[in-house]
């Protein structure tokens, strides 16, 4: 799996769960950066555009389907590909409501996590 | 004086005789007349009889004289019978003493005469006056009928002048007297119909010159030109006739019309002289018996009374005087006895008639009897004045619990209304002015003490000109109880229904709404009017209107029991769930006749199973977040250590993610518990391929399984349409059971094939087995089979539960075989999809 310097965003607000995907990620050699409030994503920076987002669905704050909307509406953020994350009931229908390219509940496993990255690294690259 | 003043008697019906004034004083008399025949039988009886001797004159009709008497009495009569009856003319007077029909006896003075020869009466008169105190016999006897007499007959009907005189013909015949009849054509050629049917050789007699005649307008003709008659002419040749014909014979009759013919021709005078000259004759010549017959009509009105008393004045007395006292002339006296035998001789006919009727009458009361006999319903048939039973069926006297011959006598309204008093008072009277009666419910106790019933129709009408009463009596008292019974069962339900806290409707079998009970007014605020019908559905929520009636209309439908959730408003605005369940009721056909259903308030419970619902809903998110993150530490600490950590330490690493799989199928199964509870439990089917799932499904199961080892055995070769993971989730359940309740075997089997055109999968185990008691229940939320003897289990006891209801919304179906000790087998099938 050649994965190195391929930028991760994670958007979670619960400080564990970001740091246990960040530690993940990074074992395998990803560009990982965190945030825990959605609103920071309306910044992001032009040259420094994140090659996948995985983003937790209910966020403090401004909630994770809207945020989703929000940058495939973008056309600069439009073709970031969005695995979405939620502990919640029918979490996977919303995501794809959302927009999102993918869904993974929580709590998941580990092989999981990395192949469906891979697959959205490989087939946006 | 006047006879038949008004009617033309001859527009009158058939021996209908009009009452001749004499006759009405005969039927007014204070004496009782009787009418005998030749053999002392009774053939006319004047009303005086029923105030005398307590009978109908009509009940005596046929009877022989000599039975009104006593038993010693009666000798007596038939003495005065024989004495009498063989001399014509003669009158015998004695006391006699006759029973009345109380049993009572009477003094009477009786008078008889033969009057058997005179024509027109024919008869034996008895005339019978109650014997007074003090009162002195009369005297004066009877005029021998003498053989000069002269007869004179005034008559309605040619049949009841031809009756005469045949009579008095075929009587002179029989004594080898001579007959001269001069008459019409027409009363000619019927008399001697009449006396040859009778047995009388006319044709012997003519020659023999006993029996002559001569047509009476050809006769006249000889001695009378115009009005003038000449009696010289006359005296020649009928006073020749009568004395030719007179030779070796004992006596002569004669019979004329000539004069009736004078009169009806209107010569009065003319008449009245041929009258003269008959008498003239008489005198002169041998003797001879005439007869002479004149129709009334001839003598209607005033006009010719003159005439007509000169007429009668002119014959001879041969009627009693003493009879009639107040009759003045004798001529009178006659014609009052010549009426009465009429109207004995019409009654005779109408006898006659009645018992022809009364034949087709028994017959028509034979049918009538077998009906009434064989009723159901209690009949009885009353006398219409008294009220008194005068016939009573079986089944009547069934129902009141007495014989038919107890109830005949007595009064309806002892028998029938003895509880009912004002019904009894008025019973005659009101049915003889509406002829018609029906109570539809008297109460009246069985003899034997059972309370009772009864509907009566009561009919007022004619049989023959006789009123009667009949009344069909019915017991009601089953349908009565019912009656009763459902009146009370219906307050007690009535009670019910306003007393308890449901809601509670009534529907027709078409679905509208005919009752709601007062919860419903109280709850909505409506009055009754807005909420029968159809107008109930204003009180449903909007969103819930289609899905109601979808589900009453399939209800009304089908049959099927109804029952659903949806809000009804309140009176202050506010929608409160409700659920609503009602049933059908059927008659004995199987038709719905009504619905029954009641609508309770569960907005309480509703809103409690929300908040649970979103309490296990927002626990299972709360849960899985911390298990989220130990996961994923635990996952890296696995993947960090791999190559480097002891195998002990490893060992530990997969423990804790085992455990943590274990913990985060508990969660999703208590969330799918909340999920199912509110029907919320969603579905994502789409064409799948059966084996591969399945395969799929023990791959991943074997890997995490280190005691058994799953078998997979045939295949389906079947696309279904359902939810891949809900259907994994079906499987993964059913296998971790076989081994969670195996645990001393090592091996599973799951199977896949075929049956009915379905796609089936059977998962067993070899493990402790389920016993059949438990079988029914293995599959509802939190059970679990408890045996003390068993080591236990861990679990909620949902899985099963869970399993159950995708299989049941992918149409499927569910079950297991399974002993105790001998391992179970869990089939499920799935419909194909094609």
């Amino acid at each position: 799996m050649t994965s190195t310097g391929k930028k991760v965003l994670i958007v979670d607000d619960d400080p564990d769960i970001t740091l246990a995907l960040a530690a993940m990620l990074e074992d395998e050699g990803y560009d990982v950066t965190t945030i825990d409030r959605g609103e920071y994503l309306e910044q992001l920076p032009e040259q420094n555009m994140p090659d996948v987002i995985l983003l937790d669905m209910l966020l403090s704050g401004v909630d994770g389907r809207e945020i989703a909307r929000r940058l495939k509406q973008q056309p600069a953020t439009r073709h970031i590909p969005i695995l979405m994350l939620s502990a919640h009931p029918n979490a996977a229908q919303e995501a794809e409501k959302a927009g999102a390219d993918d869904f993974l509940a929580k709590p998941f496993e580990l092989d999981e996590l990395l192949n469906k990255v891979a697959l959205h690294l490989h087939s946006s690259a | 004086m006047t006879t038949t003043s008004s009617n033309s008697s001859s527009s009158q019906k058939a021996r209908k005789l009009k009452k001749h004034p004499s006759q009405t004083y005969i039927e007014e008399s204070q004496n009782i007349i009787l009418l005998l025949n030749r053999q002392g039988h009774i053939t006319y009886a004047s009303p005086a009889l029923t105030q005398l001797m307590g009978y109908v004159p009509e009940e005596l009709l046929g009877r022989a004289l000599d039975s009104l008497a006593p038993r010693d009495e009666s000798r007596i009569l038939r003495i005065i019978l024989k004495e009498v009856q063989p001399s014509p003319g003669r009158t015998l007077k004695a006391e006699v003493v006759l029973r009345c029909k109380d049993n009572t006896t009477r003094r009477f003075e009786g008078s008889l005469t033969n009057l058997l020869e005179v024509p027109g009466i024919e008869a034996l008169l008895y005339t019978l006056s109650p014997v007074r105190e003090g009162r002195l016999a009369p005297s004066t006897g009877w005029h021998n009928m003498g053989a000069t007499d002269h007869f004179v007959q005034f008559y309605e009907h040619d049949d009841f002048l031809l009756h005469s005189l045949s009579g008095y013909v075929a009587a002179g015949l029989a004594a080898n007297e001579g007959c001269i009849v001069i008459a019409s054509a027409e009363h000619l050629r019927k008399l001697n119909e009449l006396l040859q049917t009778q047995g009388w050789d006319i044709d012997a007699a003519s020659k023999e010159g006993t029996y002559v005649t001569a047509e009476a307008t050809e006769a006249l003709s000889w001695f009378v030109k115009g009005e003038k008659l000449d009696e010289k002419r006359f005296s020649r040749i009928f006073g020749g006739l009568i004395e030719k014909t007179a030779i070796n014979r004992p006596h002569v009759r004669v019979y004329g019309e000539m004069v009736a013919l004078l009169w009806a021709e209107g010569k009065q005078t003319t008449a009245i002289q041929l009258e003269d000259c008959w008498n003239n004759l008489q005198h002169s010549i041998c003797p001879f018996s005439l007869f002479c017959a004149y129709p009334i009509r001839s003598f209607q009105g005033d006009m010719h009374s003159p005439s007509f008393e000169t007429i009668c004045h002119q014959h001879s007395q041969v009627i009693p005087e003493e009879s009639y006292t107040s009759l003045q002339s004798p001529d009178e006296r006659l014609r009052a006895i010549t009426h009465l035998q009429q109207q004995a001789l019409s009654l005779w006919g109408e006898i006659a008639e009645r018992k022809q009727a009364e034949e087709k009458l028994r017959i028509s009361e034979v049918r009538y009897r077998r009906l009434f006999e064989a009723s159901k319903d209690g009949i009885l048939i009353l006398h219409p004045h008294s009220g008194s039973i005068t016939d009573a069926n079986p089944a009547i006297a069934q129902l009141l619990g007495r014989s038919q011959e107890e109830l005949i006598g007595q009064d309806i309204r002892q028998v029938l209304l003895s509880r009912e008093s004002t019904k009894a008072e008025t019973f005659l009277e009101e049915l003889q002015q509406k002829r018609f009666l029906h109570y539809d419910s008297l109460f009246l106790p069985h003899p034997d003490g059972t309370p009772q019933y009864l509907e009566c129709v009561c009919n007022l009408y004619k049989v023959d000109e006789h009123e009667l009463i009949q009344c069909n009596i019915r017991d009601i008292t089953e349908r009565k109880q019912a009656e009763k019974a459902l009146r009370k069962a219906e307050a007690r339900l009535r009670f019910l229904a306003e007393s308890m806290p449901q809601k509670v409707f009534i529907a027709r079998p078409d679905g509208s709404i005919d009752y709601v009970n007062p919860q419903w007014y109280d709850f909505t605020g409506l009055p009754a009017e807005e909420l029968l019908g159809w107008s109930w559905l204003q009180c449903l929520h909007p969103d819930d209107k289609e899905a109601t009636l979808q589900s009453w209309l399939h209800a009304l439908k089908s049959g099927e029991p109804l029952e659903i959730e949806h809000r009804f408003r309140r009176a202050n605005g506010v929608y409160c769930w409700h659920i609503s369940r009602a049933i059908p009721i059927r008659d004995d056909t199987g038709q719905i006749t009504t619905w029954i259903g009641s609508t309770t308030d569960i907005d309480e419970q509703k809103q409690l199973e929300e908040r649970k619902n979103a309490f296990i809903s927002m626990a299972s998110h709360e849960l899985k977040t911390p298990v989220t993150s130990l996961k994923g530490f635990t996952q890296i600490l696995q993947r960090r250590l791999g190559k480097n950590a002891d195998s002990q330490t490893l060992m530990f690493l997969n423990r804790m993610d085992s455990q943590l799989k274990k913990l985060t199928a508990l969660i999703t199964d208590l969330l799918d518990i909340s999920k199912i509870e509110i029907g919320k439990l969603s579905f994502h089917k789409e064409p799948l391929d059966l084996d591969t799932l399945v395969q799929e499904t023990v791959q991943n199961v074997q890997e995490i399984s280190s005691t058994h080892h799953i078998q997979l055995q045939g295949s389906t070769n079947a696309r279904i349409y359902g939810d891949r993971d809900r259907l994994e989730q079906v499987l993964i359940n059913l296998l971790t059971n076989a081994m969670k309740y195996s645990p001393h075997a090592d091996t599973v089997i799951i199977r896949l094939d075929r049956q009915d055109n379905k796609a089936r999968i059977a998962v067993q185990d070899f493990g402790i087995g389920i016993a059949p008691e438990h079988h029914h229940n293995i599959f509802d939320r939190f059970y679990r089979v408890i045996d003390s003897e068993e080591q236990t289990y861990p679990g909620l006891g949902i899985g099963l539960y869970i399993t159950r209801t995708i299989i049941e919304r992918h149409e499927g179906q569910l079950w297991l075989e399974s002993q105790k000790d001998k391992g179970s087998t869990f089939y499920v099938t799935l419909p194909l999809y094609d």
